[in-house]
């Protein structure tokens, strides 16, 4: 019987929420399977609290483990990891972002050993939800070989934070926290033994979004999961069911990227253009920020507020019944399934989809007008649809056929058996930072007392050691000769990149182990570290976290800390990619390069800029090495480290850092600069004064291309070269762009056009322009193309931006009802032709 | 964590002789003597540290009668004695009976009675041992059966640390280590003094200071490397020409050793140890008169000599020395445990 581990946060019926319905589905189907699985979940330790109802809804069906914030299961690494959890780490303050993430990580992995110790036997499929990079620990373990290693580590597309993020724009404020766990997220997809999608279209989203290579797109499964649907209790229902559905329903979380605010302000429409519909409307969810469900609420004009309802606080049965007697909309601009709406559809609800939404409008499943009705994203467009929905009727049912799960397929053993093992490479240990000869003989010692060795092959040992010492010790011009090592003098107590350079050059291993002398390394972290290198090509270094101590190496620990390994972020921000200590393959380096400019922070320097040009790192989720607490002073300061780095990156950022998402440099996706990031807020005016987002036209937009290490030199694009990939949110700072000139212009004049809040949100621009074209082309019996040049000559300098932008604002405007294709087309000619004859810039 | 008990910890072990006879032999010493602690991890068989500063508790209790069940434990031999370790030898003989041999090895000589514990647990020794409970109670001091006639006749023998591969260290031959308390009987002054005096000697490496010897002697040499954890002082002793360990009193220092481990010779006191006191090394190490630095100066100036004149015969007699002690020492300890 194949046994598989889910690890989750919700769980079904304890907690609402699309996952944790899923993974009871599983279970529920599970019962019926030809051959059934011994299905596992892992909960966090806060769960614990209701460990004894969860463990009694899933008898029969599932064992239900839990993390524990002891994490025992790692030991005396662990015991430190509790401390640090407790009291983070003070010295490091910029680091706590990554040590809340990381220790999140490591937790399910502590939580996951001792799941399996209690069942007795390794899972064979351990199934991590793809949000929060939680997997990136238990992936980590299992690539060093310290375990898992008959199990396949996959991960499901739920949908990450990092995408969620990217479709709430201006909700987010950029920090190094959410970076952290956007590049985690990354990490963890990269990695993933299997990835199990639901959608196609919702896998090639990721795989655009991250810009994986086609291999990381062969490894994702795409299966349809299981739906169930919970009989109601009580009468009512049915007798309600008997009647049309006159009544709407936004039933998904308060949360910007389920757009409830469209759903909301498409009602306020709907009751304006005919005060005498019937039907009422129903906002029966729940949120977490109680700022956006207040901006939320102020968005129902007084006078409506008895027909447009909230609903925050409805038992499942009441929420039940007013979704069978509703008209289901979900207006959600990204989902990566939404349960939810197949739910509402087999139950022979009406719903209303977002076409903008991959998982709906681009998937083979919905279709316009047969099993769904579906809106162009904006509210404009959903209020006719909603309107069209009270006379419509599904003609087809939705398909809701769930595939076999990959657990019962032979692919999983596939995945299984792709550890080939190379022949072992040949390894250096290079130990320097040497200020006495007992330090030398110390780390001698050590390596005569304890030697790292694979069966066959035994690494060489190289010392680049002041001269003043060899003289000291030879007390003659001959170079002693020591057992064991290669002796490499320099005439300076500091070691230099070139010095590293040099004894690099003279090696024939293949793998180098760094053996500084303020380290205690473990011999078995280099053994282990050797071992993951040769069993992964595309590994380029492997490091660890680390214990730190006192003054002195050998005395007891005090606290743990964590290095991060490849994350962008931390190259970025922290100096936490790999410790000193770490194992590397010496033509990553060589091709890196070491610069002397780097001065005594050359390793900091190296470590950040393989980062930067894609190398890629495995952290072992344990402390094998111990290295002092207070760092050796260095001639360059963090700050100067840190700004120089931020200026290598094309980052114009100040410090402390907000960081937006390096995950996310994508061609056609841009970062904003420098400029303020307007929070969501209740505010709501009439007639607009000023257009706040001025600077942010004048600003060019940075933008990002090409590779590796260009990616992020600062190429910047002016906003007439932007190109709108898709009609997804994306667009909107492009809009915003444009639109900075219209609105500035015009709507002092035409103060009649009233924004319901501030700031205005995509739908109220494009509903502004759809109302504002015709009126300048009626009133003033001008053509579209002559109101846009008039609007342009109040700023010449924007004419430029305008007109190149003109092929991109008339594919913008195709979806849009209510304006002329041929009025636009003949405005770009017309602003061309001035533009060519005048030559505005 | 201090007062935590150890067992087989790595520094415990790591430089520990290994003998297949001894696998059912545990040691039990205090983790807080650090000299008894040095010479029990060079010795063959299993390792416990207890503390004297603590009561073993119920869970430690039978945690340690868990060890003896899991690894076979047949012997139990007590690296010096305190409280802890007198209850211990009851309640191990109450629970697990006489099949587990138990047995104990002092440390002290008689000059360190004016620190009266020493006599209260020579007497609690003897006591346990007309109980039975204790087979046979031995002694690093040789003669020590003259201070207590209880005491087995024979001597134990301290083993030397091992190093899995030898090592061949940048060693400083001007360089002299002194790694001595600041104490009565550790002798600092005349030891500093002494190796002031000789012209070969250019650095003297002292981990205590010589408090106001600058106001009798105003020495260029002296370097102070303050307290260093043991695997470090290691690394000096390697880096340096020689160690000095002249003590008034003393049983097997591990100093000397220690030294010797990683090819440094190392001069002490009259050791007194049949074989071994009077071999070449023991001849150029061993000084006769403890108080006058300038009776120890020429044993320094000889030793510092050789090593310009004929390292290799000074690494041949090391090598030799260690060789002999450690066949007496795993010969006195398989006679005294009777395995």
């Amino acid at each position: 019987m194949v046994s598989v581990c889910f690890v989750t946060n919700e769980l079904y019926p304890l907690k609402p929420g699309g996952i944790g319905r899923l993974m009871y589905n599983f279970a529920i189907d599970n019962l019926e399977a030809p051959t059934p699985a011994d299905l596992h979940y892992l909960l966090p330790a806060d769960a614990r609290g209701e460990a004894d109802a969860i463990r009694d809804a899933y008898t029969g069906l599932a064992t239900v483990h839990f993390c524990s914030d002891e994490l025992s299961s790692l030991g005396e690494f662990g015991q430190y990891l509790r401390q640090l959890g407790e009291s983070g780490d003070p010295d490091v303050p910029r680091s706590s972002n990554l040590d809340e993430h990381f220790l999140k990580s490591l937790k399910y992995y502590s939580g996951l050993l001792a799941a399996q110790a209690t069942a007795g036997f390794d899972f064979d499929i351990i199934e991590f939800p793809d949000f929060g990079g939680w997997a990136v620990a238990a992936q980590a373990a299992k690539k060093a070989g310290l375990a898992f290693k008959n199990s396949v580590i996959s991960v499901r597309l739920h949908s990450t934070f990092g995408l969620i993020t990217l479709a709430e724009r201006y909700y987010h404020r950029p920090s190094l926290w959410l970076s952290a766990i956007w590049d985690m997220e990354r990490i963890s997809l990269q990695d993933a033994d299997l990835v199990v999608g639901h959608l196609e279209s919702i896998a090639d989203y990721n795989a655009r979004a991250y810009r994986f290579p086609q291999t990381w797109r062969s490894r994702v499964i795409t299966e349809f999961p299981p739906i169930t649907i919970d009989e109601p209790t009580g009468g009512s229902v049915r007798m309600a069911a008997r009647r049309p559905a006159q009544d709407f329903v936004f039933s998904s979380r308060l949360q910007p990227f389920k757009r409830p605010d469209t759903f909301i302000r498409a009602a306020v429409r709907m009751l304006r253009d005919d005060p005498a519909c019937p039907s009422l409307f129903h906002v029966a969810s729940y949120g977490w920020d109680q700022t956006y469900i207040q901006w939320l609420e102020s968005l129902v004009p007084v006078d409506l507020r008895l027909r447009i309802r909230f609903h925050p606080t409805l038992t499942q049965d009441e929420r039940a019944q007013l979704l069978r007697r509703s008209i289901v909309v979900i207006p959600s601009i990204y989902e990566s399934l939404c349960l939810f709406a197949y739910e509402s559809a087999m139950v022979g609800s009406k719903v209303i989809l977002n076409r903008e939404c991959a998982a709906f409008g681009s998937g083979p499943r919905w279709q316009d007008g047969v099993n769904c009705l579906m809106f162009d994203g904006n509210y404009v467009h959903l209020a006719e649809v909603m309107k069209n929905a009270l006379t419509w009727t599904a003609s087809g049912l939705v398909d809701a056929t769930p595939d076999v799960p990959y657990w019962e397929s032979h692919e999983t053993a596939a995945a299984i058996a792709s550890t080939a093992v190379a022949e072992p490479s040949r390894l250096a240990v290079l130990c320097y930072g040497f200020s006495t000869l007992a330090e030398v003989n110390r780390q001698l010692l050590r390596v005569a007392d304890r030697p790292v060795g694979r069966s066959s092959v035994d690494p060489t040992y190289h010392a680049i050691v002041p001269r003043a010492l060899l003289k000291e010790a030879s007390g003659a011009a001959r170079l002693p000769v020591v057992a064991g090592f290669q002796l490499h003098p320099i005439d300076s107590w500091e070691v230099t990149a070139d010095d590293i350079d040099a004894v690099l050059g003279q090696m024939t291993a293949e793998v180098v182990a760094f053996s500084p002398v303020d380290m205690l390394v473990d011999p078995i972290f280099i053994e282990t570290a050797w071992k993951a290198l040769d069993a992964d090509p595309a590994l380029a270094a492997v490091t660890s976290h680390t214990l730190m101590t006192g003054d002195d190496l050998d005395t007891t620990p005090l606290k743990a800390r964590l290095y991060a390994g490849g994350l962008l972020t931390a190259a970025a921000a922290t100096t936490r990619v790999c410790h000193r200590a770490s194992i590397f393959r010496r033509d990553a380096i060589k091709r890196v390069g070491l610069l002397m400019d780097g001065g005594d922070r050359w390793y900091e320097d190296l470590c950040a800029r393989m980062v930067d040009t894609g190398c890629r790192f495995l952290c072992l989720p344990a402390a094998p090495v111990r290295e002092k607490a207070v760092r050796p002073h260095s001639r360059i300061s963090d700050e100067l480290y840190f700004s120089t780095r931020a200026n290598d990156l094309g980052l114009q950022l100040e410090l402390p850092y907000p960081l937006g998402s390096l995950s996310h440099t994508l061609p056609g996706d841009f970062r904003m600069g420098d400029a303020p990031i307007p929070e969501i807020r209740p505010y709501r005016t009439v007639g607009v004064k000023s257009w706040p987002h001025a600077n942010f036209a004048r600003s060019e937009i940075t933008s990002s291309k090409g590779t590796d290490r260009d990616r992020y030199r600062d190429i910047k694009v002016r906003v007439g070269d932007l190109r709108i990939k898709n009609r997804g949110w994306d667009s909107v700072q492009f809009k915003l762009a444009v639109f900075n000139n219209l609105p500035e212009i015009s709507l002092r004049e035409q103060s009649d056009i009233i924004f319901d809040s501030w700031p205005p949100s995509r739908s109220d621009q494009w509903g502004h322009l759809v109302e504002y074209c015709p009126r300048v082309q009626e009133g003033k019996g001008q053509t579209i193309a002559e109101a846009l040049l008039e609007l342009s000559l109040e700023d010449r300098s924007r004419l430029g931006s305008l007109v190149r932008a003109l092929p991109t604002i008339v594919k913008a405007a195709e979806p849009i009802k209510g304006i002329d294709q041929g009025a636009w087309v003949h405005a770009a000619e017309a602003l061309r032709e001035h533009w060519e004859r005048d030559g505005w810039e | 964590m201090e007062n935590q008990i150890t067992f087989g910890a790595d520094r415990d072990v790591s430089v520990a002789h290994e003998d297949p006879a001894f696998d059912g032999v545990l040691h039990i010493f205090d983790s807080h003597w650090h000299g008894i602690r040095s010479a029990t991890g060079c010795l063959p068989g299993r390792k416990l540290g207890i503390s004297h500063k603590k009561h073993l508790d119920g869970g430690e209790l039978r945690h340690i009668e868990g060890l003896i069940y899991k690894w076979g434990i047949h012997t139990i031999c007590y690296q010096g004695y305190s409280n802890t370790a007198d209850e211990l030898v009851g309640i191990i003989h109450e629970s697990l009976g006489s099949e587990i041999r138990q047995f104990c090895i002092t440390h002290v000589t008689a000059t360190q009675f004016e620190n009266h514990f020493e006599m209260h647990m020579l007497g609690k020794m003897a006591a346990r041992l007309r109980e039975n409970k204790l087979r046979r109670l031995g002694s690093v001091k040789p003669g020590f059966s003259s201070v207590c006639p209880v005491f087995w006749g024979g001597t134990i023998v301290n083993l030397p640390p091992v190093l899995k591969r030898s090592v061949k260290p940048l060693r400083s031959l001007d360089t002299v280590l002194i790694p001595l308390e600041n104490s009565w009987r550790k002798n600092l002054y005349t030891n500093v003094l002494a190796a002031d005096a000789v012209p070969e000697v250019a650095r003297i490496l002292l981990v205590n200071q010589p408090s106001f010897l600058d106001e009798v002697s105003q020495s260029m040499k002296l370097r102070i490397i303050g307290f260093q954890t043991p695997s470090v002082l290691l690394g000096y002793m390697a880096s340096s020409a020689l160690v000095m360990n002249v003590t008034l009193a003393e049983c097997q220092p591990m100093s000397q050793l220690e030294a010797l481990a990683v090819g440094t010779p190392c001069l002490t006191g009259p050791l007194g140890l049949r074989g071994f006191s009077d071999h070449p090394l023991g001849r150029l190490t061993e000084v006769a008169v403890l108080d006058n630095p300038g009776e120890i100066a020429p044993k320094i100036a000889t030793l510092m000599r050789l090593w310009q004149s004929d390292p290799k015969e000074l690494a041949e007699m090391i090598a030799d020395f260690k060789e002999k002690r450690t066949a007496a020492g795993i010969a006195s300890y398989r006679e005294f445990l009777d395995i």
